[in-house]
């Protein structure tokens, strides 16, 4: 292993490499974009011999994607917002044909109007599209979580595309300490690529046609259950990985719990700001409030046993989304109240971080006191501290 | 953990100027981590960027609000800037690239880079590029991380002519910064 001051994109774009990705089809977007570059870069300095595909969209990105890995070989794509958007019809193809597949998704706000700042809108969007979903909280689970879901995806308990979500720019541009595995240590985790079956030109066969209605919906019922069924793989591999790549990660379990078991009060949220969280949480903790963290590492799968266990016989639980389910608050508090109800005496959620808000710690430190204190109302939408309330408006007022 | 956070203008390297530092930090076995506020940025326009540093892993994702150092690299946003000193304690530092004196509330060291820069011929598009320069006084001013590291960390990112003036601007401003002391 070396430890490296490199940015989440960049230490995507090594693991691809070090996965030895065969094709790569691909469309520029911020904040992706530079995983692309950093791939062309490594390719012109002969580091890989991954094919770069270049396309004109990202349907096409996936679709490329998609026919480089029917072909059978391990392949790769990244996007984000509009990109992920365009690609949806694809992103569902590729589940349904049950392909092994990688994504990358560097988040970002959705327009109208135009933001390229973060939030996980984008990502929560492809929940039901039948793909795996890791959604990393530093650069080197970004790494990490890249480099298994290869694995996930190719392991045949699960045959399916898997998407690796990180905040854009906070954490795709940070530059901060990445351990990088070298070759040999990730040859031994990363078997050569399997999957459920290989499209070859000498040997045509009819696919994708007219399918019987119960047959069809058997094939969905199999999508259901291998997703289901994902969770065990998911943690044997994750194990395997901290055996055999990283020793000092922690991936036993899909989600992470952080002072969360003698916890009364718990929050429950996905992504980078974990960390500022963590400073919040410990600040409580000094002044006597007993609160916990548990961070959701896998929307797809999603743990139901996990998440129950860890906030089974709390007093209060506080969702925090940084997407939107419009009219339903955010999808983290929909799914977490879903699995908890009848459990945890209230469930409270709070959209914010919406458009590349800046929430740090005193945010979240003032938030989270808030709500041990009771919070009267199921979903808010929170402003940081110093943001002036206006009215609210539409977009064509604001013009 | 030490937070600082770099001033400057589109165009200037404020951001090459933070990567530099949390990369010197990585050599020296430091924790750090960088990252600006992207934008649609354009040349001329004002850019804040964040470096952390710390001796145990950085959990924090959020803007620096509360500095411990302020890095002034275009001197104009001095005068007309309301971001620079934005949450700054009483024990936070300022250091800028000036060419006299500065009387502030706090510590202030103060380095003319743009005489350096444009001596030794760092110079692009008609701009001293002072961001590197920068850096050789904040060093000397933080006690971390090494300049060996820096220097190394330069060469890793520029090539040639331009890593060498680079390395030797640092070298300069390392030795010339100096404190501002206020008139009782």
């Amino acid at each position: 292993m070396m430890r490296k001051v490199i940015s989440g994109n960049q230490a995507v774009a090594l693991a691809v490499k070090l996965a030895n990705v065969g094709v790569t089809g691909i469309y520029p977007i911020t904040p992706q974009t530079t995983i692309i570059e950093e791939l062309a870069e490594m390719r012109a300095r002969g580091e890989i011999s991954t094919e770069i595909v270049r396309v004109e969209s990202e349907h096409s990105a996936m679709a490329a994607t998609l026919g480089a890995a029917l072909a059978g070989i391990r392949a790769f794509t990244a996007t984000a917002s509009q990109g992920l958007l365009y690609m949806h019809e694809m992103v569902w193809w590729t589940a349904g044909s049950r392909t092994p597949v990688v994504m990358v998704v560097g988040t970002r706000a959705v327009g109208p109007p135009w933001n390229i700042w973060n939030e996980h809108t984008d990502f929560t969007s492809e929940r039901d599209s039948g793909w795996i979903m890791a959604f990393a909280s530093n650069p080197q689970e970004a790494l990490d979580l890249t480099l298994q879901a290869f694995r996930i995806s190719e392991d045949e308990r699960v045959f399916l595309p898997m998407m690796v979500g990180m905040d854009g720019f906070i954490l795709s541009h940070t530059k901060t300490n990445v351990l990088v595995p070298g070759g040999e240590e990730v040859e031994e985790f990363l078997p050569p690529r399997r999957q459920p079956y290989v499209v070859d030109p000498e040997e045509p066969l009819g696919m994708g046609n007219l399918f019987p209605p119960i047959e069809y919906m058997k094939l969905r019922n199999s999508i259901d259950l291998a997703l289901r069924n994902s969770e065990d793989a998911i943690r044997e591999i994750g194990r395997d990985y901290v055996r055999k790549v990283n020793p000092m990660g922690d991936y036993s379990s899909l989600n992470v719990k952080y002072k969360l078991d003698d916890a009364d009060y718990a929050v429950v949220l996905m992504g980078a700001w974990a960390g500022d969280a963590m400073e919040a949480i410990d600040k409580l903790r000094e002044e006597g409030v007993k609160i916990g963290m548990l961070r959701i590492r896998y929307l797809r799968p999603w743990s139901e046993r996990e998440i129950r266990n860890a906030l089974d016989g709390k007093k209060a639980v506080l969702v925090l989304d940084r997407s939107t389910s419009f009219g339903r608050g955010g999808p983290l508090y929909v799914e977490v109240k879903s699995t908890v109800a009848d459990v945890v005496p209230s469930v409270k959620g709070v959209v914010s971080g919406i458009g590349g808000v800046a929430v740090n710690k005193v945010d979240l430190y003032n938030l989270f006191k808030k709500f041990v204190s009771g919070i009267r109302e199921d979903v808010i939408w929170y402003y940081p501290e110093g943001v002036e309330k206006v009215e609210l408006r539409t977009p064509r007022d604001i013009e | 953990m030490l937070e600082i956070r770099f001033h400057g203008r589109g165009g200037q390297g404020v951001v090459t100027a933070s990567n530099l530092l949390a990369e010197a930090c990585g050599l020296d076995n430091l924790y750090s981590s960088a990252f600006p506020i992207y934008g649609a940025e354009r040349r001329g326009a004002e850019i804040e960027a964040y470096c952390r540093i710390s001796d145990s892993p950085i959990r924090v994702t959020s803007p620096v609000e509360e500095p411990d150092y302020v890095v002034v690299i275009d001197p104009s946003l001095l005068r007309i800037s309301k971001a620079v000193f934005r949450g700054m304690k009483t024990t936070s530092k300022v250091v800028a690239n000036y060419s006299g004196e500065l009387q502030l509330k706090w510590r202030t060291f103060t380095i003319n880079a743009n005489k350096i820069a444009t001596e030794l011929g760092l110079v692009k598009s008609g701009w001293p590029m002072v961001n590197v320069v920068m850096l050789g006084a904040l060093v000397r001013v933080m006690g971390i991380p090494s300049l060996e590291a820096l220097k190394r960390a330069i060469e890793e990112e520029f090539e040639g002519r331009v890593a060498e003036l680079n390395a030797k601007a640092v070298e300069v401003a390392y030795k010339e910064v100096k404190e501002n002391y206020v008139l009782a």
